[in-house]
């Protein structure tokens, strides 16, 4: 009996009954419609994998037609329909007329519980029987905890980010059970990269084409891919850029694109010359961050050394491959690699020209970039 | 040969501290040289701080969780934030063969009782500021064979208390980041701050109230009155320590003389100017509010600092006392007359060979400790700044470079570096070839029946009951020797040592609480924590019984003080009563968070609405609706 509520009623000597809320009028465009709460801000409860639910979802929720409603601040999540910041009584009247709502642990939960609303709750930081909606009956509520590695952190920032490790299609499959439509998920997650879900986007810059990415997106400019210099320029002065290079790209290249370099990532080998300090004073001059790469775990600790006020990180560890995959395995990837119009979602597919292309590689340039990927398996 | 392991122990070598930028010298220097595998232990960060990834060595931070942390107390916390316990996870983990911790000495409390301390090549590397030498430094001595101090005055009077072993090894100065420009450059300098025709007094220090401004601006005050052009930089941080203005306006100076460096927190820019408040509009990237006068948390640059050197024309450091006081050799660098007091770690910068000039000082002595410290004649720092004034330019120009040569010969990362190598390549390596466990006291040991003195008697109970190197000088010998003169009967001191040695050794192996708690009912216990109260403790008596109806299958433990045991430990569902300790107020800790596992299922703290805040009284007026009976 360690649920919050219980708590206070204790301390209050009294029991348990109903909030009572005034719904303020908001007006909503679809009759039928589900709503999430995304809580971007309280690290340890944001769902990363939202859009991945709300892919498996698609086909059921055309069919049905059901919209997706965001409530809250923060980056829209991909497959929503609509997105209300409005205040939290108006958020309770369009909870009022919702057919689910999904989202973490909180007062969204609570107050759809308090209407009947089913929910599908998801447990970052706390066990559910602490903070589990009650105001309904059991059966109207899934609450969905990760296989925690211990115990919860209990904090608003989680280190291990446990909540992304509820699987998506456990997800979807709760939310198909309480709005009871007789369908199933035909999805297996594998593994979930620690990095998936912070969006990457890297452009090989040989040659210029527009693309469209979010605003104030960073693209990661593959200068060590492959390098034509006035297309790597078209780019830096389109776009907010942190160039990646395996050459030391002369200050005075950078001149007229530092208002748009975020940083500067350099391959250093031990055979070059010392990088003058005068360098990277031009940088740090110019707000440029700079930091320096190493692919020899061997040669970190000397270029540390060397470099001492530069920081100085170990390139794409190797990472143990994913054991027991089938062969039709599939991935999403939080990167995209674009070079001449097309679009990879890894340096390995980049390497094979595989575009367009989300089957699993089994090589050691894909595993390095594993921390990226969402692998899953269909039937 | 074997590459010897040389572990680090002081501040993070990130942090802009006296100690974190002399401990990254030489361990850049050392690392450099391939000799050794270097591996840093960071006061003030945890084990695993992300911090210490990128550093080129191995490195661990000497503080604990913050979980286990709120469980100590103050003087605990302390000791914990010098790494007290810590420092054994890196001993037991590296197996060093030499340890060098560089820190202020009270931060090695305890250290030469861990049972590593005189197996492996053990070096305290300190900065004493004071005299008569601080008791626990004395203490110290007869401890440690590698016992550096950074300033000679200390030496001398350790060596006068009988300590030849203690010598002096300064902290290092990477002397790349400070010289003199060339006239030209110096002249552009001075002009984009407005300062060409001025005569520029510099003091580069942290408001600390052992900096002596009020002397300094006395001095400068009469200087100013026979030079006009004079202005003095403080390079200091305003709203900290002293209070500068309120000080310039008692002593009738004009603010306008008196410059100081202001540093805008957005474009990192800097400005020499009077003093006109923080939170400035910065003249340079246009901010607004961004500039205030130089602090620890947003300060120049060490080539900043470097022509901040380069705008003034003397450099003067009066100070009741100080460690090493390295703005005094960064001036000598720029090739600068230095002024300063001729006390303490000042002593060294003062001599003919150093190039600097000694300012003459009154004693007095700090309150409490009773330390000798010093104030700066005024009268004297006006005398000294007119002789530098008036001697020639080439003259200036001799000393000036003759201080720089001097700082690079006694200071420089390869001298002081040169110096720890041949130090650590005489040390023999070390086998780890014994437990680290802790080193049990002999409270059987019997003394012989014939002393030739009552020292020789105390030294060997000391050294034998309490495994602990004493001397003459010591504070407890001392102690025990006025009570031997006294009178006191040897054979009750004896008893006392003995008692002592049982009690730690009792300390030493108080079993965990885990090893009080059954090993077979895990998954399955619950603490109740009350500390103390007759009333208290036997109320909750009577919730017992329930309290196992409602958890059948759980084993319930009593955690309470001895002297309460009584009121309850007769009731048969208690499964244990063991004996309340503060360490037990921490929640998460016994119940598990995170990675670790906890202890018990459940644990409750009754006394939380009762004793840690009295919030059930409400006036005796509020009612509730359970039914309780």
């Amino acid at each position: 009996m360690s649920h919050l509520i219980e708590e206070y009623a204790k301390n209050l000597g009294v029991k348990i009954s109903r909030p009572i809320i005034n719904d303020h009028f908001f007006p909503t465009v679809a009759d039928k419609y589900i709503t999430i709460g995304s809580e971007e801000h309280k690290p340890a409860k944001h769902y990363k994998h939202y859009n991945i639910v709300l892919t498996l979802l698609k086909p059921v929720l055309q069919a049905n037609d059901i919209k997706v409603v965001q409530l809250g601040a923060g980056k829209p999540i991909e497959g929503v329909h609509n997105i209300f910041n409005i205040s939290f009584k108006q958020k309770c009247f369009v909870l009022s007329n919702s057919l689910l709502h999904l989202g973490c642990d909180g007062v969204l939960s609570h107050a759809a519980s308090a209407k009947n609303i089913p929910t599908v709750n998801l447990f970052g930081n706390t066990f559910p029987s602490t903070n589990r909606p009650l105001f309904s009956a059991n059966k109207l509520n899934i609450n969905l905890a990760p296989e925690w590695d211990n115990k919860p952190c209990f904090n608003v920032q989680d280190p291990k980010s446990e909540i992304n490790k509820i699987k998506a299609e456990d997800v979807a499959g709760a939310i198909l059970k309480l709005l009871k439509v007789d369908s199933s998920i035909n999805f297996t997650t594998k593994h979930v990269g620690a990095n998936f879900g912070q969006i990457a986007v890297e452009v090989v810059p040989t040659s210029f084409s527009p693309i469209s990415v979010a605003e104030g997106q960073i693209l990661f400019l593959r200068v060590d891919y492959g390098y034509d210099e006035a297309t790597f320029l078209q780019y830096a002065k389109n776009h907010k850029v942190t160039i990646i290079s395996d050459k030391l790209i002369q200050p005075h290249g950078l001149k007229d694109i530092s208002g748009n370099v975020t940083g500067l990532f350099i391959f250093v080998d031990p055979s070059w010359e010392t990088i003058d300090e005068s360098y990277f004073k031009i940088l740090k001059n110019w707000n440029i961050p700079c930091t320096l790469l190493v692919k020899d775990k061997s040669q970190l600790g000397q270029i540390r050394n060397k470099y001492f006020d530069t920081p100085v990180r170990l390139y794409n560890p190797e990472r143990p491959k994913v054991q027991g995959l089938k062969e039709n395995a599939q991935f999403f990837s939080s990167k995209r690699l674009l070079e001449g119009g097309k679009e990879y979602l890894s340096y390995a597919h980049w390497k094979k020209g595989l575009d367009s292309n989300n089957k699993v590689l089994d090589s050691v340039d894909y595993w390095k970039e594993l921390d990226h990927f969402y692998i899953y398996e269909q039937n | 040969m074997k590459k010897k392991t040389v572990l680090f122990h002081s501040n993070f070598c990130r942090a802009f501290t006296g100690f974190g930028k002399h401990k990254r010298n030489i361990m850049r220097y050392l690392y450099g040289t391939g000799k050794y595998n270097i591996v840093e232990l960071a006061n003030g960060l945890h084990w695993n701080d992300a911090q210490t990834q990128n550093v080129p060595w191995e490195c661990k931070g000497s503080l604990p969780d913050p979980a286990k942390l709120q469980t100590l107390n103050a003087e605990q916390q302390r000791a914990e934030g010098y790494g007290a316990s810590l420092v054994d996870e890196a001993i037991k983990e590296f197996k060093p063969d030499f340890y060098i911790g560089i820190e202020d000495i009270w931060a090695f409390n305890g250290f030469d009782k861990k049972p590593w301390w005189d197996k492996i090549n053990s070096m305290i590397w300190t900065t004493l500021d004071s005299l008569p030498i601080l008791q626990s430094a004395i203490d110290f001595a007869p401890k440690v064979k590698h016992y550096y101090v950074w300033a000679s005055f200390a030496e001398r009077a350790m060596k006068e208390l009988g300590y030849d072993h203690v010598k002096t090894l300064r902290g290092s100065l990477d002397t790349s980041h400070f010289y003199r420009f060339s006239d030209d450059q110096r002249a552009k300098l001075r002009e984009a701050h407005n300062l060409s025709n001025q005569y520029i007094i510099g003091y580069v220090f942290r408001n600390q109230l052992r900096k002596s401004v009020p002397n300094l601006l006395d001095g400068f005050k009469d200087f100013k009155s026979k030079v006009p052009q004079a202005k003095l930089l403080l390079h200091t941080h305003w709203s900290e320590g002293w209070d500068i203005p309120r000080m310039i306006e008692e002593k009738g100076i004009n603010s306008s003389d008196i410059l100081t460096t202001y540093v805008c927190n957005k474009c990192k820019g800097y400005s020499v100017r009077a003093y006109t408040g923080q939170e400035q509009n910065c003249n340079f990237c246009g901010s607004e509010k961004s500039q205030s006068t130089t602090n620890t948390s947003t300060g120049v640059t060490e080539s900043q600092l470097n022509e901040i050197y380069n705008l003034m024309d003397v450099y003067c450091h009066p100070f009741t006392s100080g460690g090493q006081e390295i703005p005094i050799q960064e001036a000598k660098l720029t090739e600068l007359i230095t002024l300063a007091t001729d006390y303490s770690c000042g002593e060294d910068n003062v001599t003919k060979e150093s190039g600097g000039i000694p300012l003459a000082w009154h004693e007095y002595r700090e309150p409490g400790t009773q330390f000798i410290k010093a104030s700066t004649d005024s009268r004297d720092i006006t005398e000294k700044l007119l002789h530098v004034y008036n001697m020639t330019e080439e003259a200036r120009r001799f000393q000036g470079q003759k201080s720089r040569q001097w700082v690079i010969d006694n200071f420089s990362v390869e001298v002081i570096g040169r110096r720890l190598e041949e130090i650590i390549d005489n040390a023999p390596e070390v086998d780890y070839d014994y437990e680290l466990k802790p080193v049990l006291l002999n409270s059987d040991y019997e003394p012989k029946s014939n002393y030739s003195s009552k020292e020789e008697f105390l030294i060997d109970i000391y050294k034998n009951i309490l495994n602990d190197n004493v001397d003459r000088n010591t504070q407890g010998f001392k102690h025990w020797m006025n009570h031997l003169n006294a009178g006191a009967d040897p054979k009750g001191i004896l008893k006392h040592f003995k008692e002592i040695a049982s009690q730690q050794n009792a300390q030493q192996n108080a079993p965990d609480l885990a090893d009080l708690l059954d090993s077979d009912d895990k998954g399955r216990r619950i603490a109740v924590v009350l500390p103390e109260g007759e009333t208290d403790v036997f109320l909750v008596n009577a919730l017992i019984s329930n309290l196992k109806k409602q958890y059948k299958r759980y084993n319930i433990y009593f955690f309470t003080k001895s002297e309460y045991f009584e009121y309850i430990d007769d009731h048969p569902n208690i499964h244990k009563c063991l004996p309340y300790s503060p360490l037990l107020e921490n929640v998460l800790s016994l119940e598990g968070i995170g990675s670790n596992e906890g202890l018990f299922e459940m644990v409750f703290y009754p006394n939380t609405t009762t004793q840690k805040s009295a919030a059930y009284i409400h006036n005796g007026l509020n009612t509730h609706q359970f039914s309780l009976k």
